[in-house]
């Protein structure tokens, strides 16, 4: 075993000898190949940024427009939150005004009632 | 991942045994370099995401796909051409590749006599490792020429660690009786 490996140390070192003498042209083109290759690598790796890196980036190249985005966002919430505590003021309302009548809640949720009332009215 | 540095350094120690290594497997030198550059544009493109420790392995990888393809290919071409034409030209596949095109600058302080026998000798070494069968060839050279354990050799060649053993012992043995049978012994040039 011993044996095989300094056979092959020793054969290995003639291929060395081979592959550092490579004719100019063949140099060049490997050269070549090598700058294409690493041109194709910052494509690829620009491809392979990751989700947080991209978004940033996105949110960095558009400050305007995200923050006109948050400002109509921020708007848009305070309506809702403003509409919500006002239709609650109306519904105690209406709730006072039922409690206050003289009839009782019981009579509007009955639909006979506004046929009678009706009926009555017209007399 | 792997930085557009990593990959240069990577590529730059890795791309003339490459080259030399397809040479030895297609016997073409303009496929060979049309391969290595193909296989170091998939390896950059397919896999920017990877680290580098594992770009010997991916790249010797996509470089011995990257080889059967070209076989594929050309035992395709050659079925057609045979089966349409008498004329078939499969004879030119290596007999016009000479080993020693391919070297050049010569150590100026050897001796001519001893520079003369080196050239040689890589021309016999050479010319026994594209007649080796590919998987021995395959695992002599990942396993020596690129230095890969057996582990990493079998996980690159898809085999069974006794079969990388195997194929290795094989090959070297090849080898060696080769050049001993052209009368040079591995062991010549370091004394």
């Amino acid at each position: 075993m011993m044996q095989d490996q300094d056979k092959a140390k020793k054969i290995v070192e003639l291929l060395d000898d081979s592959a550092n003498a490579l004719q100019p042209h063949v140099l060049q083109k490997l050269e070549a190949g090598r700058m294409q290759a690493l041109a194709k690598h910052s494509v690829a790796a620009a491809g392979h940024a990751g989700l947080s890196e991209v978004l940033s980036a996105y949110l960095h190249h558009h400050r305007l427009i995200m923050s006109a985005a948050l400002l109509c966002s921020a708007i848009a919430v305070a309506f809702v939150v403003t509409q919500q505590f006002s239709g609650q003021d109306t519904l105690e309302q209406g709730d006072a005004f039922l409690l206050g009548s003289e009839l009782p809640p019981e009579a509007f949720l009955d639909k006979g009632f506004n046929t009678w009332l009706e009926e009555t009215s017209q007399h | 991942m792997a930085t557009a540095q990593e990959l240069s350094d990577f590529l730059k120690q890795a791309e003339r045994r490459a080259f030399k290594q397809t040479v030895y497997a297609v016997r073409d030198d303009h496929v060979a370099l049309d391969i290595v550059q193909d296989a170091m544009m998939k390896l950059a493109e397919s896999y920017a995401d990877k680290p580098v420790a594992e770009y010997p392995m991916l790249f010797q990888r996509i470089l011995q796909n990257a080889t059967r393809d070209y076989w594929r290919r050309q035992k395709v071409r050659n079925f057609w051409t045979t089966l349409l034409s008498s004329f078939s030209g499969s004879e030119e596949e290596g007999d016009e590749h000479d080993p020693l095109e391919t070297l050049a600058a010569d150590n100026p302080d050897e001796e001519p006599d001893a520079q003369l026998e080196r050239r040689q000798t890589i021309v016999i070494i050479e010319r026994a490792l594209e007649k080796l069968p590919s998987r021995q060839r395959e695992a002599f050279i990942l396993r020596y020429w690129e230095e890969m354990d057996v582990a990493e050799t079998a996980l690159s060649m898809g085999c069974s660690e006794g079969s990388v053993k195997t194929h290795c012992s094989r090959a070297v043995h090849s080898l060696a009786a080769i050049l001993e049978k052209q009368g040079f012994h591995a062991a010549k040039r370091q004394e």
